[in-house]
C-alpha cells in the first residue's frame, strides 16, 4: 500500500542537486529575451511613448506598446480574470510604481537593457492614493475613473439580529487590526516562455492555473481555447504568487509581435516585489460577549486593498473575504462588510493562508483580548464558543466534520496550558498564546483527470496539478498506486501541459491533494472498470463474475484462473486504455447576505506557543511552538509533517518580519536583503507538528492550516508575557519596543481605534 | 524616506550662514556637483554625480530656494531626473542653524522620493550613501570656513 506511507518527494534529490530543470533551463533554438520598461512612478499621465529609439539598438527585434493594440487581428488590450481593468501594457496612464508600459523582445539581454534604457517616456505625475481606507473616502484620487471611492466590490454576510444580539451582551468590544503588504518571495521569479506561430501560442509559465491562463489568453488574442498551449515546468515555490494570469499576457503579446520566434520572459527580484503582493488590510472587528463568555454578536468590517487593477480580488471577497474573518465560533448574528479597494500600489492577490491570515489576525488577537477583559482564560473562551459538529455557520451551512476544539485543545496539551511554567525575569519575560482558525476552500471547483494503461504495464497519471515543490505529483502518485495496487514506481506523473492532460482550475487552496486526489480515485476505478469488461471475454466469464487486482484480473471462484492487464491489452490489440474522471465542488454564497455554501469542507488548524521577549529591545524568541492540524486521511505523512512546519516557518515571517514598505508607492526593501524572511536562526527552539488523523475521513489539503494561527499566537503570548497588544503586523522588536515604552500609547489599550490612515499605507 | 543628519562647524553662526547663500560656493562642498548655474531668482540647475551599489547615475536637476529665516533656517526644493539609470529624485531640503560653545550645529533634513532603477537599491542602501554624502558635505564646509572668501 503506497497510501499513508513516508515515500520520498519524487523529484526531491533532483531539486537539491540542482539538475532538475526549471522554466529559467529551458533553451529553445532562436529564443529572444524580453524586458520590461516599468512606471517609476505610482500615479502619472504618459504624456508622450516613443519607441523609436529603442528600434535602432542593434539585436532589438520588437517594441510592443499600447499601440499594438485593439486593431484588427492585434490582441485586446486589457484584461481580468473578473474585472476587465488591466492593460498588459499601460496605455496614456500608469497606476503603480512598476507597472509595465512598454517590453522589448532582442537577441541578447544587453540589448534589451540598453533599449529599455533609451525609450523616450515623458509623465505628467498625478495625485495618488495607498491607504485604502484613505482610497474608499470621497474626493481620494481615482485610480480608475469608472470606480467611485475606489470601492470595486462591496460584499455583505448578513445572519441573525445584530442589534438585538448585541443589546443582550454585557460587554462590547471593538479593535482594529492591520496587516500590510508582503512579498511571496518564492526563490523562483515568475518566468514565461511566449512562442508564437500561425496563429498558434504554445507557452512555458511559471503558472499555478494553466487552464486560467489558457482560457485568458484565448480571449486576449481571440482565439480558441486549443489554440493556446500552456506547459508547466516545475516550480520553485508559489504561494498564491503564480496564481491566476500573471506575466502570461506581455509575453504572448511580444512573441506575436515578434512571429515566429520564442521569447523568453524572466523577473528579476524588484519586478517579483511588484509583480504580486499581498493585500493591505485593515479590519475593524466588534463582538458582543456575555459575562459568561458566551458571544452574543460580531460585526467585522474589512478593507481589502487590492492596489491598482482588481485581479483575482472580487472573486475571493465574494466568499473568502467574508467566511474567512469570522472564526470558528458559534454566534447568534454576525454582520460582515467587505471591501474591495483600488490604490495606487502593485495589484494584490492569492497568498499561502489567502484572506484566513488576515481574519485569523484579527478575529484570534480579538478573542483574547475579550477574554482579558472578561478575565477569563483564552482557551476557555474559545471553548465556550466553538463549531462542533452539527452547528450552523454564519453561512447558514451545518459544520459536519469540526474538529476545531481538537486541533486547539491538541496545540494547547503539546504546550502544557494550563500547567505552571517559569514565566522569566529581569529583561528576558515568557508569556503564552494560542490560536484557532477556519478556511474554507473553493466552493466551485473542478478537477479531471486522466489514467493511460499502457501495453507495458506502465501508468500514466495526466493532470494539471502544478508541482511546485509541495510534492503533489508525489502524493497523487501514492494515490493513484493504492487505488489500482500497482507499485510506484510503474506510475508516471505527466503534465501540466493544456494539450496534453485534461482541465483543472488552480493549484492552490490547498485543494490538490484532495481535490485531483479524487478525481485520481475516481479515474482509477473507471479504469478498473475499463479492465473488468475487456477482461471478461478473455476469461469466458461475466463482468461480475471477476475480480480486479492488483495488475491483474481472476475469476472469483477460481482465482487460479487469471490474466495480467498487460495481456489483456495485448490480446485486444490494444497500445492503451484510459479512463478519464471530472470531480466538481459546488456551492457558492450570495454576495449581498454571504447565506449558502462557502465551502465543500473547512481546513482547520490551531497553533499554541511559548515565547521570550528582551523588553531591551523588543526582540522575540520563540522557545516552543505546538502546530496541530486536522488531517482526514494522510496521503504521506512526511509531507503532510513538512507542510505543517513549512507553514508555521512561512507564518512566523508573516507575524514579525515581512512587510513591503512602501514610500509615496516606491517600494523601499524591494530586494533580499532589506525585506527580511525567515532563517534557521529565526526557527522556534522546539517545533511540534500535530496531525489529527480520521483513517476513514476524507484526504484533506494541509498546506495553509496551521499558518494563519502563528502571528495571533505570538501576539497572544507577548500580550501574556509583558501586557502589550500589538494590532498591526509585523510584530517587530521596534513595534514591541515601542509600544512599551508608550511611543504609541494607544497600541496598549484595548479597545476602539481608528484605522492607521494616518500613519500611511497599513 | 527622511534623512536627518546634525554636525558642528568650528566657525560663527553668521560666517555659516553667508557660505549657505553663496550656493556655487555652496555647491563645491557637496560631493559629486559638476555643475552649477543661476537659472533666476534663487533658482539653480546643476548636474550631480552619484554611485549607489554597483550603479551610478548623474542626475540632472534644479534647485530652488523656497524659504530664508535669517541666519537659521533655509528650505530649497530639489528635482533631477537621470536618464542612464531611469531614475527621479524630488525632495525638500530643510537646513537650520544655532550656534554652540565652539562655533555652530547645523541639522539637515532631507525628505527624498525616489524613484526607478535606483530606488530598486532599497532605501538603507540609499540613506546609507546619503549620510556618506552629509558627512563629505561637512568636512568640506569646515575647510571653506578656512579659506578667505
Amino acid at each position: 500500500m503506497a497510501m499513508g506511507q513516508s515515500v520520498p518527494v519524487r523529484d526531491a534529490e533532483a531539486r537539491v542537486r540542482g539538475t532538475l530543470p526549471y522554466l529559467s533551463d529551458l533553451r529553445l533554438p532562436g529564443m529572444l529575451v524580453a524586458k520590461i520598461v516599468r512606471s517609476p512612478f505610482p500615479h502619472a499621465r504618459i504624456r508622450r511613448l516613443d519607441p523609436r529609439p529603442a528600434m535602432g539598438i542593434p539585436g532589438v527585434v520588437a517594441v510592443l506598446t499600447a499601440e499594438d493594440f485593439d486593431r484588427p487581428g492585434a490582441p485586446r488590450l486589457v484584461y481580468g480574470v473578473d474585472r476587465k481593468d488591466q492593460p498588459v501594457v499601460a496605455r496614456d496612464r500608469v497606476r503603480y510604481v512598476g507597472e509595465p508600459v512598454a517590453a522589448i523582445a532582442a537577441e541578447t539581454p544587453e540589448a534589451a537593457e540598453e533599449a529599455a534604457r533609451v525609450i523616450e517616456i515623458e509623465y505628467e505625475e498625478q495625485p495618488a492614493v495607498f491607504d485604502p481606507i484613505e482610497a474608499a473616502q470621497p474626493g481620494a484620487p481615482l485610480v480608475h475613473e469608472d470606480c467611485p471611492n475606489n470601492i470595486f466590490l462591496h460584499t455583505r454576510l448578513r445572519h441573525g439580529d445584530l442589534e438585538a444580539e448585541f443589546a443582550t451582551a454585557d460587554l462590547i468590544v471593538e479593535e482594529t487590526y492591520t496587516t500590510p503588504p508582503a512579498s511571496h518571495a518564492a526563490l523562483e521569479p515568475h518566468g514565461v516562455i511566449a512562442w508564437w506561430e500561425d496563429g498558434h501560442l504554445t507557452l512555458w509559465s511559471t503558472t499555478q492555473a494553466p487552464f486560467v491562463v489558457q482560457e485568458t489568453l484565448a480571449e486576449i488574442f481571440g482565439l480558441p481555447p486549443e489554440s493556446v498551449r500552456v506547459i508547466v515546468p516545475p516550480l520553485g515555490g508559489g504561494y498564491g504568487g503564480k496564481g491566476y494570469v500573471r506575466l502570461e499576457p506581455l509575453a504572448a503579446a511580444l512573441a506575436w509581435k515578434v512571429h515566429g520566434r520564442p521569447v523568453r520572459l524572466i523577473l528579476d527580484r524588484f519586478e517579483e516585489f511588484v509583480t504580486l503582493t499581498r493585500h493591505a488590510v485593515c479590519i475593524r472587528i466588534r463582538t458582543g460577549v456575555r459575562r459568561d463568555g458566551t458571544l452574543t454578536a460580531r460585526q467585522v468590517e474589512v478593507y481589502w486593498g487590492a492596489g491598482a487593477y482588481a485581479d483575482i480580488t472580487p472573486r475571493l471577497l465574494r466568499s473568502a473575504g467574508l467566511v474567512r474573518v469570522v472564526g470558528p465560533y458559534r454566534i447568534p448574528a454576525v454582520h460582515v462588510d467587505a471591501y474591495g479597494v483600488y490604490t495606487h500600489l502593485p495589484p494584490a492577490g492569492p497568498f499561502r493562508g489567502t484572506m484566513s491570515f488576515e481574519g485569523a489576525w484579527a478575529y484570534e488577537s480579538h478573542m483574547d483580548t475579550i477574554a482579558h477583559q472578561l478575565g477569563m482564560d483564552p482557551l476557555e473562551l474559545r471553548r465556550k464558543n466553538i463549531l462542533r459538529p452539527g452547528d450552523r455557520f454564519c453561512t447558514g451551512e451545518v459544520i459536519e466534520e469540526a474538529f476545531f476544539l481538537e486541533c486547539l485543545e491538541a496545540a494547547a496539551r503539546c504546550l502544557g496550558w494550563g500547567q505552571p511554567y517559569e514565566k522569566g525575569k529581569g529583561i528576558l519575560r515568557r508569556g503564552r498564546g494560542l490560536a484557532v482558525m477556519m478556511k474554507s476552500t473553493l466552493p466551485r471547483s473542478r478537477s479531471e483527470c486522466r489514467l493511460i494503461l499502457r501495453a507495458d504495464g506502465r501508468l500514466e497519471l495526466h493532470t494539471g496539478t502544478v508541482e511546485m515543490g509541495q510534492g503533489a505529483h508525489t502524493a497523487l502518485a501514492q494515490i493513484a498506486a493504492a487505488e489500482t495496487g500497482l507499485p510506484l514506481e510503474r506510475i508516471e506523473v505527466i503534465g501540466p501541459d493544456t494539450a496534453r492532460v485534461p482541465y483543472d482550475a488552480t493549484t492552490s487552496a490547498s485543494r490538490s491533494t484532495s481535490m485531483m486526489g479524487a478525481a485520481v480515485q475516481k479515474a482509477a476505478f473507471r479504469l478498473k472498470e475499463e479492465i473488468r469488461q475487456r477482461a471478461a471475454p478473455l476469461l469466458e466469464a461475466n463482468p461480475d463474475e471477476i475480480i480486479v487486482r492488483a495488475g491483474r484480473v481472476e475469476l472469483q471462484s477460481r482465482p487460479e484462473i487469471w490474466i495480467s492487464w498487460e495481456e489483456i491489452l495485448r490480446r485486444h490489440g490494444l497500445e492503451t486504455l484510459e479512463a478519464h474522471s471530472v470531480f466538481e465542488t459546488h456551492g457558492g454564497l450570495n454576495p449581498e447576505t454571504g447565506q449558502g455554501i462557502a465551502s465543500p469542507h473547512w481546513h482547520q488548524g490551531a497553533g499554541a506557543c511559548e515565547i521570550e521577549v528582551d523588553i531591551e529591545t523588543g526582540k522575540i524568541r520563540i522557545l516552543h511552538y505546538c502546530a496541530a492540524a486536522y488531517a482526514g486521511r494522510v496521503v504521506n505523512p512526511a509531507l503532510a509533517e513538512l507542510q505543517n512546519q513549512g507553514n508555521v516557518v512561512f507564518g512566523l515571517g508573516q507575524a514579525m518580519m515581512e512587510q513591503i514598505v512602501f514610500d509615496h508607492g516606491q517600494p523601499t526593501n524591494a530586494n533580499l536583503s532589506d525585506y527580511p524572511i525567515p532563517s534557521l536562526r529565526d526557527l522556534p527552539n522546539e517545533l511540534i507538528s500535530l496531525l489529527l488523523e480520521s483513517p476513514e475521513g476524507n484526504i484533506h489539503g494541509l498546506g495553509e492550516m496551521t499558518l494563519p494561527p502563528v502571528a495571533p499566537a505570538i501576539a497572544n503570548a507577548l500580550f501574556d508575557a509583558i501586557g502589550v497588544r500589538i494590532r498591526d503586523l509585523p510584530i517587530t522588536p521596534e513595534k514591541v519596543w515601542r509600544a512599551l515604552h508608550g511611543d504609541e500609547a494607544d497600541i496598549r489599550a484595548p479597545g476602539q481605534r481608528p484605522c492607521p490612515s494616518d500613519r500611511g499605507c497599513p | 524616506m527622511v534623512i536627518r543628519e546634525t554636525f558642528d562647524v568650528e566657525a560663527p553662526l553668521e560666517q555659516v550662514w553667508a557660505v549657505l547663500q553663496d550656493v556655487p560656493r555652496l555647491a563645491t562642498c557637496v560631493p559629486g556637483v559638476e555643475r552649477v548655474e543661476e537659472i533666476g531668482s534663487d533658482q539653480y540647475r546643476g548636474q550631480l554625480a552619484i554611485r549607489i551599489g554597483p550603479l551610478s547615475a548623474r542626475f540632472e536637476g534644479s534647485v530652488r530656494i523656497t524659504r530664508r529665516e535669517p541666519p537659521t533656517g533655509l528650505e530649497a526644493e530639489i528635482e533631477g531626473q537621470d536618464g542612464v539609470s531611469g531614475s527621479w529624485v524630488k525632495g525638500v531640503f530643510r537646513g537650520s542653524l544655532e550656534p554652540t560653545g565652539k562655533g555652530t550645529r547645523m541639522a539637515c533634513e532631507v525628505n527624498l522620493t525616489l524613484r526607478g532603477r535606483l530606488a530598486q537599491f532599497g532605501g538603507p542602501v540609499f540613506e546609507a550613501t546619503a549620510r556618506r554624502m552629509i558627512a563629505e558635505f561637512a568636512r568640506r564646509l569646515q575647510e571653506a570656513m578656512e579659506e578667505p572668501s
